[in-house]
């Protein structure tokens, strides 16, 4: 029940007047239309980054290449890879080959590559490909 | 940076045919007779290579001809060349 400020003597329609002197009592009031259902646009994004390196000696055995000596997108010297969470894949390319994910490993700061018996020679491209992904919500 | 391009390269070793053993279908050149690119002895030919070709007095020849090891290249009934006949072998790696 509702408690309705008494303004009169007598009580509004449906208003209960139990106690003079006291605000009436009311039923609940219906509620109101529903609003419009807002739903939000989600939208996945997709970000590539890519670092470039060129082995300037053959590599054989297990070799880490620290991130500092890869190019980035623009062609500058890259500081640090981005870090992989849960929402990222990474790609590595030699000589324009993709290469299984058991070759290599990647923490932000260096690249660890085992080319398991073969030889990466001298002047071979290195590429590494990182793909995040982030959800923008548009209301 | 420029265009990222594929590495692609030969590794040549030269030679004769007089530095081969053994006679008929075991003569053999070791790739420690050879010299290669910039002219030094060569330690063994490359463990990893796309192909390669052989050249017997400037003629290359048919996959037949030969085999390669990291160690050798056998040459069957090679040693009937005369011993001064270039041997020259490129290996092309990528």
């Amino acid at each position: 029940m509702y408690l309705k400020k008494r303004g009169s003597f007598l009580p509004p329609p449906g208003c209960s007047d139990l106690f003079p002197y006291r605000p009436y009592q009311c039923p609940p009031e219906p509620p109101g239309p529903p609003g419009p259902v807002i739903i939000p646009n989600i939208i996945v994004m997709p970000t590539v980054q890519r670092y470039f390196y060129i082995a300037n000696s053959d590599i054989q055995a297990p070799a880490s290449i620290p991130a500092s000596q890869f190019t980035n997108d623009d062609g500058e010297l890259a500081a640090k890879f981005p870090d992989l969470g849960q929402n990222s894949y990474s790609n590595l390319y030699i000589n324009g080959m993709l290469q299984e994910g058991s070759l290599y490993s990647i923490s932000t700061s260096v690249l660890t590559i085992n080319p398991k018996g073969t030889t990466i020679f001298s002047g071979t491209p290195i590429a590494l490909e990182i793909v995040q992904f982030s959800a923008r919500i548009i209301p | 940076m420029a265009i990222v391009k594929p590495f692609v390269a030969s590794r040549r070793f030269t030679g004769v045919a007089g530095s081969g053993t053994g006679t008929g279908a075991t003569f053999s050149i070791a790739a420690t007779e050879f010299t290669n690119d910039v002219g030094a002895s060569a330690t063994a030919f490359p463990a990893s290579f796309a192909y390669y070709n052989l050249y017997i007095n400037a003629m290359i020849q048919t996959a037949d001809t030969s085999s390669v090891t990291t160690t050798a290249i056998t040459i069957p009934d090679g040693d009937v060349l005369d011993p001064a006949t270039p041997i020259v072998v490129e290996f092309v790696v990528t």
